[in-house]
C-alpha cells in the first residue's frame, strides 16, 4: 500500500497530520479494490475518456 | 399547483406572472431564515421579469409552459450579473459575465429566475450543511439534513418557494435530496443537457437536471433544457423527445425490473417496502415485474469515487493554496484526490469501460429498473454514520450506495416521492434506465406517481 504520509510530503501538499491520520483508512481499501480489479483488466482496454482530434463537426 | 395549472391561470387572467412571483418571494421571505434554502434573492429582477413575461403574454407571445413560471437555479449554475458563489467562500464574490446553457434556455423559456439556491459546499457532499452559508434545513424536520448537493433546489421545490429548481448530479446530488424531501429529480443521460457555464465538481460524472413537484413538471422542465450545444464538447446530438408523459400513462407491456442483489441489503425496511409496494402496483397496473441480478455495483461505487476524487482534485488544485478556505470534509477530500496517482485515474477509467459493459446487458432483460433512491430518509444534521444490524457506515457513502454508479455509466435516472416513513419522512423510488429512455423513465414515473400514496407537503 503507498505510504500517503510520504506521499503527501514529496508532493507537497502540505495537509496536517491530523489530516493525513484521518486520509489512510479511506485511501487504502479504495487503493486495494483498484489493484485488485485491474490485476484482471485485458491488456487492451482502453480508458473510457473520449479525447477528439478535431471538433465533432469538423469530421462529419 | 402544478406548472400547467399555473400556466392555465396565466393565460386566462386567473393570475399574473407578476402575482406568482410575489407569491414565491413572499414565502422565501418567510421561511428563508428557517431553511436556509437561498444563498442569493434576486427578487428585483425577478419582478421585472414577471412583468415582462406578462406583457409578452398580452402581446400574444408565448413561450411555452414555464413563461412566466418561477424557477431557481443551485448556485453552481453561471448567471449573468449575479454571484455565483458554488456554495464556497473561494467563489464568494464572482459575478460571471455570462449565463450558463441552463440559465440561457430558461430565460428563453420565459422562466422567471428568483435566485441561487444553496448546497452542499461545492456540490461535493450530501449533506448540505453549508459552512459558509448556513446548513440548509429539511422542511420535513428541521433537525434534518435535506440531502445534497443539490439540498437548497429541493428544499425551495418541497417548501413550495418555487415551481421547479436546477440541479447537478455527480454521486446522486439530485436524486438523494429530492428523495429526502419528497420531490421528483431527474438525472437525465450525460450529454442531453449542457454542463456548459456550470462551475465544475468532475468533468465525466456531473449532470444536470431539474427538481420539480410532479413528473409532469419535471417533464416539462427538461422539454426546456435538453438539446445540443457545441460550448460543451459532450452534449449529445441525440434527437431530443416530447418527455411530457400522456395524462393517463399506460404501464401495459413494460417490462419493469426489480433487483433481486444489492440493493435491498442494508436498507431501513419501509425504503424497502416502499418499493416493493411500488413494484406491485406497476404490476397491478399491467407491467411485467422483472427480478434481475445486477454485477458488482458496490465496485463500481468504489471506481467512481475514485474518478471523482482525482477530477474534482484537479479542478479544485489551483484554489488549494487558499486550504482554510474550504470546509473540512471538502478539504479532506481534495487531499484524497491529490494523492492518488495518474496510474490510479487511468485504471479507473479503464474499469469504467468493462464495468459499463457489463451492466448494460441489464438492459436485455428490462426496460428500467426500480430500486429504493437511499437506503434510509434524511438522517439528522452533524450525523456521520449510519448504524446497521451488521456494522457501521460512513454516511456519505451510504447515502450514495444506490445512485453513484449510474453516474459513472452517464445513465439516466429519475427519483419520486413513494411514501413516508412511520416518522413522516419521504422516501424515494428511483427509476434508471439506458441512455435516452428519459421519456420512458418519466412516463413510468408518472403512472406510478398516480398510483403511489402522497406525502403531502410538509407543515410550514
Amino acid at each position: 500500500m503507498p505510504d500517503w504520509k510520504r506521499l503527501a510530503a514529496a508532493r507537497g501538499l502540505g495537509a496536517s497530520d491530523e489530516d493525513l491520520a484521518r486520509i489512510a483508512p479511506v485511501l487504502d481499501p479504495l487503493h486495494a479494490l483498484l489493484c485488485r480489479l485491474t490485476a484482471e483488466l485485458p491488456l487492451l482496454t482502453e480508458p473510457l475518456v473520449t479525447f477528439r482530434c478535431e471538433p465533432e463537426e469538423e469530421g462529419r | 399547483m402544478t406548472i400547467e395549472q399555473a400556466a392555465c391561470a396565466l393565460r386566462a387572467r386567473q393570475v399574473s406572472a407578476v402575482e406568482l412571483t410575489r407569491e414565491a418571494l413572499a414565502r422565501i421571505e418567510r421561511l428563508n431564515d428557517r431553511l436556509h434554502a437561498f444563498i442569493t434573492v434576486t427578487g428585483e429582477q425577478a419582478l421585472v421579469a414577471a412583468a415582462r413575461a406578462d406583457q409578452e403574454l398580452a402581446r400574444g407571445v408565448d413561450r411555452g409552459p414555464l413563461h412566466g413560471i418561477p424557477v431557481a437555479l443551485k448556485d453552481v449554475f453561471a448567471t449573468r450579473g449575479v454571484r455565483t458563489t458554488c456554495g464556497s467562500k473561494i467563489f464568494a464574490d464572482y459575478v460571471p459575465d455570462f449565463d450558463a446553457a441552463v440559465t440561457e434556455r430558461l430565460h428563453a423559456a420565459g422562466a422567471v429566475l428568483l435566485g441561487k439556491t444553496n448546497m452542499h459546499e461545492l456540490a461535493y457532499g450530501i449533506t448540505s450543511a453549508n459552512p459558509h452559508y448556513g446548513a440548509v434545513r429539511n422542511p420535513y424536520d428541521p433537525d434534518r439534513v435535506p440531502g445534497g448537493s443539490s439540498g437548497g433546489s429541493a428544499v425551495a421545490v418541497a417548501a413550495g418557494m418555487v415551481f421547479i429548481a436546477m440541479g447537478s448530479d455527480t454521486g446522486g446530488s439530485i436524486r438523494i435530496p429530492a428523495a429526502w424531501c419528497g420531490v421528483v429529480g431527474l438525472k437525465p443521460t450525460f450529454g442531453r443537457v449542457s454542463r456548459f457555464g456550470v462551475l465544475p465538481l468532475d468533468f465525466t460524472l456531473d449532470h444536470m437536471g431539474p427538481l420539480a413537484r410532479s413528473v409532469r413538471d419535471a417533464a416539462l422542465a427538461l422539454e426546456a433544457l435538453a438539446g445540443h450545444d457545441p460550448r460543451d464538447e459532450t452534449s449529445s446530438r441525440q434527437p431530443v423527445e416530447r418527455y411530457l408523459p400522456p395524462e393517463e400513462p399506460s404501464l401495459a407491456g413494460m417490462r419493469l425490473g426489480l433487483p433481486e442483489n444489492f440493493y435491498f441489503e442494508r436498507i431501513a425496511p419501509a425504503a424497502a417496502e416502499a418499493v416493493r409496494k411500488a413494484a406491485r402496483l406497476a404490476g397491478e397496473a399491467g407491467a411485467a415485474i422483472v427480478p434481475v441480478r445486477v454485477p458488482d455495483v458496490a465496485a463500481m461505487n468504489q471506481i467512481s469515487r475514485i474518478i471523482l476524487l482525482a477530477e474534482a482534485a484537479a479542478v479544485m488544485q489551483p484554489y488549494f493554496e487558499r486550504r482554510e478556505d474550504f470546509g473540512e470534509d471538502v478539504r479532506l477530500l481534495l487531499e484524497q484526490g491529490m494523492l492518488l496517482s495518474a496510474t490510479d485515474y487511468i485504471q479507473a477509467q479503464r474499469l469504467r469501460r468493462v464495468m459499463r459493459d457489463q451492466y448494460r446487458r441489464v438492459w436485455c432483460d428490462v426496460d428500467c429498473l426500480l430500486t429504493p433512491t437511499t437506503p434510509f430518509p434524511a438522517p439528522r444534521l452533524g450525523q456521520v454514520d449510519v448504524v446497521w444490524n451488521d456494522g457501521i457506515e460512513d454516511l456519505r457513502l451510504a447515502a450514495t450506495r444506490l445512485v453513484r454508479h449510474l453516474n459513472l455509466f452517464g445513465w439516466p435516472a429519475i427519483s419520486i416521492p413513494c411514501g413516508l416513513d412511520p416518522a413522516g419522512l419521504p422516501l424515494g423510488l428511483q427509476i434508471a434506465g439506458p441512455p435516452f429512455s428519459e421519456a420512458r423513465l418519466l412516463r413510468v414515473a408518472a403512472a406510478l406517481e398516480a398510483r403511489l400514496p402522497k406525502a403531502g407537503p410538509p407543515a410550514l
